[in-house]
């Protein structure tokens, strides 16, 4: 075999597990935020509950707005069901990332500046 | 090898070809929710495509640009000619194989390169963090261009595919084997 493209082929392969076996160990703390997401669906039916205790310690600094008070607001203009949602630090400042689905079935894609509720971004998703 | 076989797809060739098939399904079907393993496929994805290019340089005869780079005239008659049935046969890549390689590389190169720019953007990590913080709009348009040509991408294959299957049956040979095993019968017969 081409000495070269023996070379290139290790190169390939090699990189290639290295790169999927990180990224499948990096799931491990994904998959713990998908189990956190559970949770606070199992607490939904009580609104109080609904968010994680971090965010609350952080909703109790007066730092940010509840995502209770921000969804009243946005299901103004998308009356429908939260599908998902997460709080998120950016830039130092705090994002709720919302999906919800309206009435009409479609799928809304929503990101809310936390202390202010004010729409960072709305964006009709698939 | 078989009587009348040649070598004609070094073993980087098919290792790319199938490792690229395996990491743009895993990445296609993990998408944003299995966020981490999804950028290290496009990672993967990005090499490769990189190191298939420095081959099309420095590779063997049937990998170079070279050898499979026609001009535009060339493909549209070849293409013409596969819808008659009549397509002469290529020991390499064929005009039509070789366009597909280049905008599958192309687009491969923008996904994989709006994709960073959008987990820099968004989550301030992997080779473009410095773009963290560039703002919503500019993360919508990436976030476009990543879906846009994640999907064209599907396109391509299937056009691919078809294409594998149409040169297979006029000229009797499976061009499948042929990217598996790496071998090709060496001359048509008349």
């Amino acid at each position: 075999m081409n000495i070269k493209a023996a070379i290139f082929s290790a190169i390939a392969v090699l990189g290639t597990l290295g790169l999927l076996w990180v990224g499948y160990q990096g799931m491990d703390s994904q998959q713990r935020e998908h189990e956190e997401d559970e949770e606070t669906e199992q607490a939904r039916e009580q609104p109080e509950m609904r968010e994680h205790d971090a965010v609350r310690a952080i909703k109790q600094r007066g730092d940010i707005l509840s995502l209770d008070q921000i969804l009243r607001d946005a299901r103004g203009q998308h009356t429908g069901r939260v599908l998902d949602s997460e709080l998120e630090q950016k830039d130092g400042r705090y994002v709720y990332e919302v999906e919800l689905v309206d009435d009409q079935g479609r799928v809304w894609e929503m990101k809310f500046d936390a202390r202010t509720g004010e729409v960072l971004r709305e964006k009709q998703g698939d | 090898m078989e009587q009348g076989e040649v070598r004609v797809w070094d073993p980087f060739v098919r290792i790319f070809h199938w490792l690229l098939v395996l990491l743009f399904t895993l990445a296609y079907v993990t998408g944003e929710d299995w966020l981490s393993l999804h950028v290290n496929a496009g990672y993967a994805v990005f090499g490769l495509v990189l190191m298939r290019v420095l081959w099309g340089v420095v590779g063997t005869p049937h990998a170079r640009f070279s050898d499979f780079v026609y001009r535009p005239s060339r493909v549209i008659a070849f293409m013409k000619d596969t819808l008659a049935l009549r397509a002469r046969r290529y020991l390499g890549h064929n005009p039509a194989g070789g366009a597909m390689i280049l905008l599958m590389l192309v687009s491969l190169l923008l996904v994989s390169v709006s994709g960073f720019a959008v987990y820099g953007i968004e989550k301030g990590a992997g080779p473009l963090a410095m773009l963290a913080g560039s703002g919503e709009s500019l993360e919508k348009v990436f976030e476009e261009v990543h879906e846009f040509f994640a999907n064209f991408m599907v396109l391509l294959v299937v056009v691919h595919i078809a294409g594998v299957v149409v040169e297979s049956l006029i000229h009797r040979e499976n061009l499948v084997k042929a990217m598996l095993n790496g071998r090709k019968r060496a001359r048509d017969e008349e």
